[in-house]
Protein backbone atom coordinates (compact mmCIF):
# COMPACT_ATOMS: atom_id res chain seq x y z
CA UNK A 1 0.00 0.00 0.00
CA UNK A 2 1.63 3.81 -0.63
CA UNK A 3 0.97 5.74 2.97
CA UNK A 4 0.44 9.05 0.83
CA UNK A 5 -2.93 6.72 -0.61
CA UNK A 6 -4.16 6.75 3.05
CA UNK A 7 -7.01 9.65 4.23
CA UNK A 8 -6.49 11.81 7.48
CA UNK A 9 -9.07 11.70 10.06
CA UNK A 10 -9.73 15.38 9.48
CA UNK A 11 -13.37 15.77 12.11
CA UNK A 12 -15.01 13.18 14.60
CA UNK A 13 -18.26 13.78 16.70
CA UNK A 14 -17.24 15.57 20.26
CA UNK A 15 -16.53 12.73 23.12
CA UNK A 16 -19.12 11.74 25.02
CA UNK A 17 -22.05 14.05 22.85
CA UNK A 18 -24.36 10.82 22.17
CA UNK A 19 -27.14 9.69 23.94
CA UNK A 20 -26.62 6.06 25.42
CA UNK A 21 -29.15 4.39 23.19
CA UNK A 22 -27.22 5.45 20.30
CA UNK A 23 -26.83 2.15 18.65
CA UNK A 24 -24.69 0.84 16.14
CA UNK A 25 -20.85 1.36 14.98
CA UNK A 26 -19.36 4.70 14.74
CA UNK A 27 -20.28 6.35 11.31
CA UNK A 28 -17.13 6.84 8.83
CA UNK A 29 -17.82 9.59 6.22
CA UNK A 30 -16.32 9.64 2.88
CA UNK A 31 -16.29 12.69 0.56
CA UNK A 32 -16.25 12.93 -3.31
CA UNK A 33 -13.64 14.47 -6.06
CA UNK A 34 -13.01 17.22 -5.49
CA UNK A 35 -14.57 18.12 -1.88
CA UNK A 36 -13.42 17.75 1.52
CA UNK A 37 -14.90 16.46 4.59
CA UNK A 38 -16.31 19.84 5.56
CA UNK A 39 -18.19 20.91 2.58
CA UNK A 40 -19.79 17.44 2.15
CA UNK A 41 -21.15 16.13 5.69
CA UNK A 42 -20.67 19.10 7.82
CA UNK A 43 -22.20 21.95 5.32
CA UNK A 44 -24.76 19.65 3.86
CA UNK A 45 -25.91 18.86 7.99
CA UNK A 46 -25.30 15.51 8.13
CA UNK A 47 -22.83 15.82 11.23
CA UNK A 48 -25.51 17.77 12.91
CA UNK A 49 -27.86 15.45 12.04
CA UNK A 50 -25.83 12.30 13.07
CA UNK A 51 -25.35 14.63 16.58
CA UNK A 52 -28.72 14.84 16.83
CA UNK A 53 -29.64 11.14 16.32
CA UNK A 54 -26.85 10.57 18.70
CA UNK A 55 -24.29 8.48 16.95
CA UNK A 56 -20.46 8.57 16.87
CA UNK A 57 -19.41 9.70 13.57
CA UNK A 58 -15.58 9.85 11.72
CA UNK A 59 -15.03 12.53 8.34
CA UNK A 60 -11.64 11.89 6.16
CA UNK A 61 -9.78 13.74 4.01
CA UNK A 62 -9.14 12.02 0.99
CA UNK A 63 -5.61 12.05 0.05
CA UNK A 64 -5.06 15.20 -2.32
CA UNK A 65 -8.10 16.96 -0.46
CA UNK A 66 -8.72 18.82 2.65
CA UNK A 67 -6.13 18.38 4.94
CA UNK A 68 -4.99 15.24 3.82
CA UNK A 69 -1.43 14.45 1.88
CA UNK A 70 -1.12 15.95 -1.77
CA UNK A 71 0.62 13.28 -3.87
CA UNK A 72 0.76 14.23 -7.32
CA UNK A 73 1.29 10.88 -8.74
CA UNK A 74 -1.74 9.30 -10.16
CA UNK A 75 -0.20 5.81 -9.03
CA UNK A 76 -1.36 7.28 -5.46
CA UNK A 77 -4.86 7.40 -6.25
CA UNK A 78 -5.93 4.19 -8.13
CA UNK A 79 -9.07 2.95 -6.89
CA UNK A 80 -7.41 -0.25 -4.88
CA UNK A 81 -4.95 2.04 -3.10
CA UNK A 82 -7.55 4.23 -2.07
CA UNK A 83 -9.94 1.35 -0.99
CA UNK A 84 -6.66 0.20 1.05
CA UNK A 85 -5.89 3.63 2.77
CA UNK A 86 -9.67 3.69 3.79
CA UNK A 87 -9.54 0.12 4.95
CA UNK A 88 -6.68 1.23 7.11
CA UNK A 89 -8.63 4.11 8.55
CA UNK A 90 -11.75 1.82 9.11
CA UNK A 91 -9.93 -1.10 10.49
CA UNK A 92 -8.59 1.18 13.48
CA UNK A 93 -12.49 2.14 14.16
CA UNK A 94 -14.33 -1.04 13.01
CA UNK A 95 -16.43 -2.08 12.70
CA UNK A 96 -18.06 0.96 11.24
CA UNK A 97 -21.03 2.07 8.96
CA UNK A 98 -19.85 3.32 5.78
CA UNK A 99 -21.50 6.14 4.22
CA UNK A 100 -19.81 8.10 1.37
CA UNK A 101 -20.90 10.46 -1.82
CA UNK A 102 -19.95 10.58 -5.47
CA UNK A 103 -16.44 8.84 -5.70
CA UNK A 104 -16.50 8.13 -1.73
CA UNK A 105 -19.62 6.20 -2.15
CA UNK A 106 -17.69 4.43 -4.50
CA UNK A 107 -14.93 3.86 -2.29
CA UNK A 108 -17.66 2.70 0.53
CA UNK A 109 -19.20 0.11 -1.51
CA UNK A 110 -15.64 -1.45 -2.98
CA UNK A 111 -14.09 -1.38 0.91
CA UNK A 112 -17.75 -2.97 2.08
CA UNK A 113 -17.68 -6.07 -0.61
CA UNK A 114 -13.75 -6.32 -0.36
CA UNK A 115 -13.42 -6.81 3.54
CA UNK A 116 -16.61 -8.78 4.86
CA UNK A 117 -16.95 -7.46 8.20
CA UNK A 118 -15.36 -4.44 7.96
CA UNK A 119 -18.56 -2.64 7.64
CA UNK A 120 -21.94 -3.09 9.26
CA UNK A 121 -24.02 -1.20 6.80
CA UNK A 122 -23.25 1.08 3.83
CA UNK A 123 -24.86 4.43 2.81
CA UNK A 124 -23.68 5.20 -0.41
CA UNK A 125 -25.13 8.36 -3.24
CA UNK A 126 -24.30 10.24 -6.56
CA UNK A 127 -22.75 7.04 -8.24
CA UNK A 128 -24.22 5.28 -11.03
CA UNK A 129 -23.48 1.61 -13.21
CA UNK A 130 -20.90 3.53 -14.90
CA UNK A 131 -18.05 5.33 -13.86
CA UNK A 132 -18.34 9.35 -14.35
CA UNK A 133 -17.09 10.29 -17.89
CA UNK A 134 -15.09 13.82 -16.46
CA UNK A 135 -14.29 13.94 -12.89
CA UNK A 136 -12.81 17.26 -13.30
CA UNK A 137 -16.00 18.61 -14.67
CA UNK A 138 -17.71 16.88 -11.79
CA UNK A 139 -15.83 18.91 -9.19
CA UNK A 140 -16.70 21.90 -11.04
CA UNK A 141 -13.47 23.99 -9.10
CA UNK A 142 -10.21 24.44 -11.09
CA UNK A 143 -7.91 21.38 -10.30
CA UNK A 144 -4.64 21.28 -8.70
CA UNK A 145 -1.49 19.38 -9.47
CA UNK A 146 -2.82 16.84 -7.06
CA UNK A 147 -6.29 16.78 -8.06
CA UNK A 148 -5.00 16.34 -11.62
CA UNK A 149 -3.15 13.34 -10.25
CA UNK A 150 -6.44 11.89 -8.71
CA UNK A 151 -8.56 12.65 -11.43
CA UNK A 152 -6.01 10.58 -13.60
CA UNK A 153 -5.35 8.20 -11.26
CA UNK A 154 -9.09 7.03 -10.84
CA UNK A 155 -9.65 6.58 -14.15
CA UNK A 156 -7.19 4.96 -15.27
CA UNK A 157 -7.98 2.52 -12.67
CA UNK A 158 -9.21 -1.15 -13.69
CA UNK A 159 -12.96 -0.90 -12.41
CA UNK A 160 -14.14 -4.50 -11.92
CA UNK A 161 -18.12 -3.47 -11.48
CA UNK A 162 -18.71 -7.04 -9.43
CA UNK A 163 -16.51 -5.67 -6.74
CA UNK A 164 -18.68 -2.79 -6.64
CA UNK A 165 -21.53 -4.29 -5.51
CA UNK A 166 -20.40 -7.17 -4.02
CA UNK A 167 -20.82 -6.08 -0.62
CA UNK A 168 -24.17 -8.62 1.10
CA UNK A 169 -24.65 -6.52 4.23
CA UNK A 170 -27.77 -3.82 4.00
CA UNK A 171 -27.19 -1.25 1.97
CA UNK A 172 -28.62 2.32 0.83
CA UNK A 173 -28.04 3.53 -2.29
CA UNK A 174 -29.69 7.14 -3.46
CA UNK A 175 -29.07 9.97 -5.83
CA UNK A 176 -30.98 13.22 -7.67
CA UNK A 177 -33.13 12.55 -10.30
CA UNK A 178 -31.42 15.27 -12.35
CA UNK A 179 -27.93 13.83 -11.66
CA UNK A 180 -26.44 12.03 -14.89
CA UNK A 181 -23.88 10.89 -13.31
CA UNK A 182 -26.68 8.43 -11.07
CA UNK A 183 -27.37 6.85 -14.29
CA UNK A 184 -27.97 3.32 -13.47
CA UNK A 185 -28.17 3.29 -9.88
CA UNK A 186 -31.25 1.13 -9.85
CA UNK A 187 -28.71 -1.57 -11.77
CA UNK A 188 -26.46 -1.47 -8.83
CA UNK A 189 -29.34 -2.08 -6.41
CA UNK A 190 -30.35 -4.92 -8.49
CA UNK A 191 -26.72 -6.35 -8.80
CA UNK A 192 -26.46 -6.23 -4.98
CA UNK A 193 -27.64 -8.84 -2.21
CA UNK A 194 -29.74 -6.34 -0.13
CA UNK A 195 -29.83 -2.83 -1.37
CA UNK A 196 -32.67 -0.32 -1.32
CA UNK A 197 -33.06 3.25 -3.77
CA UNK A 198 -33.43 6.78 -2.60
CA UNK A 199 -34.57 9.22 -5.20
CA UNK A 200 -34.65 12.71 -4.64
CA UNK A 201 -36.63 14.51 -7.07
CA UNK A 202 -35.66 17.71 -8.44
CA UNK A 203 -31.88 17.00 -7.32
CA UNK A 204 -28.39 17.13 -8.68
CA UNK A 205 -25.45 16.07 -8.03
CA UNK A 206 -24.27 19.26 -6.00
CA UNK A 207 -27.83 19.66 -4.28
CA UNK A 208 -28.74 16.15 -3.18
CA UNK A 209 -26.74 15.69 -0.17
CA UNK A 210 -28.37 18.53 1.88
CA UNK A 211 -31.95 17.22 1.06
CA UNK A 212 -33.50 16.89 4.89
CA UNK A 213 -35.65 13.84 3.94
CA UNK A 214 -32.83 12.16 2.31
CA UNK A 215 -30.89 12.52 5.68
CA UNK A 216 -34.09 11.45 8.05
CA UNK A 217 -33.90 8.16 5.83
CA UNK A 218 -30.41 7.58 6.05
CA UNK A 219 -30.48 8.40 10.01
CA UNK A 220 -33.22 5.80 10.25
CA UNK A 221 -31.63 3.23 8.38
CA UNK A 222 -28.81 3.17 10.02
CA UNK A 223 -30.36 3.26 13.17
CA UNK A 224 -31.92 -0.06 12.55
CA UNK A 225 -30.33 -3.05 14.17
CA UNK B 1 -41.20 41.04 20.68
CA UNK B 2 -39.38 42.66 17.77
CA UNK B 3 -39.22 41.51 14.11
CA UNK B 4 -35.79 41.21 12.32
CA UNK B 5 -34.91 40.30 8.61
CA UNK B 6 -32.08 38.27 8.26
CA UNK B 7 -30.47 38.36 4.76
CA UNK B 8 -28.58 35.83 2.51
CA UNK B 9 -25.14 35.88 4.63
CA UNK B 10 -21.56 35.75 2.81
CA UNK B 11 -21.54 32.33 1.98
CA UNK B 12 -17.60 32.55 1.33
CA UNK B 13 -15.25 31.57 -1.38
CA UNK B 14 -16.60 34.85 -3.39
CA UNK B 15 -20.30 33.58 -3.78
CA UNK B 16 -22.54 36.25 -4.94
CA UNK B 17 -25.87 34.66 -4.80
CA UNK B 18 -27.30 31.16 -3.59
CA UNK B 19 -30.20 29.77 -4.64
CA UNK B 20 -33.75 28.02 -2.26
CA UNK B 21 -33.66 24.58 -2.41
CA UNK B 22 -35.88 23.98 0.38
CA UNK B 23 -37.35 25.48 3.63
CA UNK B 24 -37.31 23.53 6.53
CA UNK B 25 -39.82 25.55 8.65
CA UNK B 26 -42.91 27.22 7.31
CA UNK B 27 -44.33 30.43 8.70
CA UNK B 28 -45.43 30.30 12.17
CA UNK B 29 -43.12 27.66 12.79
CA UNK B 30 -41.27 28.42 16.13
CA UNK B 31 -37.46 27.64 15.65
CA UNK B 32 -34.43 27.64 18.11
CA UNK B 33 -31.60 29.19 17.57
CA UNK B 34 -29.18 27.49 15.25
CA UNK B 35 -31.72 25.19 13.82
CA UNK B 36 -31.85 24.19 10.24
CA UNK B 37 -33.79 26.52 8.66
CA UNK B 38 -33.33 26.77 5.38
CA UNK B 39 -31.22 24.51 2.49
CA UNK B 40 -29.32 27.11 -0.63
CA UNK B 41 -27.47 25.57 -3.19
CA UNK B 42 -24.78 27.93 -4.27
CA UNK B 43 -22.39 26.96 -7.43
CA UNK B 44 -20.10 24.55 -5.09
CA UNK B 45 -22.61 22.74 -3.05
CA UNK B 46 -25.51 23.10 -1.24
CA UNK B 47 -25.75 23.87 2.51
CA UNK B 48 -28.06 23.86 5.31
CA UNK B 49 -28.21 27.11 7.05
CA UNK B 50 -28.95 27.31 10.65
CA UNK B 51 -31.53 30.03 12.37
CA UNK B 52 -29.33 32.74 13.48
CA UNK B 53 -31.97 33.90 16.13
CA UNK B 54 -34.96 31.77 18.31
CA UNK B 55 -37.58 32.92 17.45
CA UNK B 56 -40.91 32.66 15.32
CA UNK B 57 -40.97 33.09 11.40
CA UNK B 58 -43.19 35.62 10.32
CA UNK B 59 -42.31 35.48 6.26
CA UNK B 60 -39.56 34.13 4.04
CA UNK B 61 -38.84 35.89 0.97
CA UNK B 62 -37.90 33.91 -1.19
CA UNK B 63 -39.64 30.81 -2.78
CA UNK B 64 -37.86 27.60 -3.26
CA UNK B 65 -36.05 27.80 -6.59
CA UNK B 66 -35.68 31.20 -6.49
CA UNK B 67 -31.92 33.28 -6.56
CA UNK B 68 -31.26 35.17 -3.72
CA UNK B 69 -28.37 37.89 -3.90
CA UNK B 70 -25.84 37.68 -0.76
CA UNK B 71 -27.22 40.94 1.77
CA UNK B 72 -30.81 40.61 -0.05
CA UNK B 73 -33.23 39.50 2.53
CA UNK B 74 -34.08 36.03 3.21
CA UNK B 75 -36.70 35.66 6.10
CA UNK B 76 -37.84 37.72 8.74
CA UNK B 77 -38.61 36.44 12.36
CA UNK B 78 -40.39 37.55 15.63
CA UNK B 79 -37.72 37.13 18.08
CA UNK B 80 -39.33 37.03 21.90
CA UNK B 81 -37.11 38.49 23.89
CA UNK B 82 -33.56 40.50 23.75
CA UNK B 83 -31.83 37.40 25.32
CA UNK B 84 -28.02 37.33 25.74
CA UNK B 85 -27.33 40.01 27.51
CA UNK B 86 -26.59 39.61 30.96
CA UNK B 87 -27.05 42.58 33.94
CA UNK B 88 -27.44 46.72 32.60
CA UNK B 89 -26.05 48.61 29.68
CA UNK B 90 -25.07 51.94 31.00
CA UNK B 91 -27.33 53.90 28.71
CA UNK B 92 -25.80 56.52 26.47
CA UNK B 93 -26.28 60.27 27.41
CA UNK B 94 -23.86 63.49 26.28
CA UNK B 95 -20.70 63.96 28.19
CA UNK B 96 -21.39 66.52 31.11
CA UNK B 97 -17.71 67.76 31.65
CA UNK B 98 -15.62 69.35 29.70
CA UNK B 99 -11.84 68.89 29.66
CA UNK B 100 -9.95 71.62 27.91
CA UNK B 101 -6.54 70.94 26.80
CA UNK B 102 -4.22 73.10 26.73
CA UNK B 103 -0.42 73.17 25.75
CA UNK B 104 1.47 74.12 28.60
CA UNK B 105 3.06 77.47 28.94
CA UNK B 106 5.96 77.75 27.22
CA UNK B 107 8.54 79.68 29.22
Amino acid sequence: MIAASIPVIAARSAPGAQSGDAAGPPVLLVHGFGSDHASTWASSGWTAALDAAGRRWIAVDLPGHGTAARPTDPAAYALEELVAGLAAVAREEGPVDLVGYSLGGELALRLAGAQPGLARRVVAGGIGSHPPPELGAVAGIPLDAALLACAEGVQQSPRDPAALTAFSGRTLLFAGTEDPIADGLDVLADAMEDAEVVWLGRRHHRSTLSASTLKRRAIAFLAEG
Amino acid sequence: MASHTFTLPDLGEGLVEATVLEWLVAVGDGVERNAPLVEVETTKASTELPSPAGGTVLELHAAEGETVAVGAPLFTLEIAAESGIVGTVPAEAPPTRRVRLRPPAAR
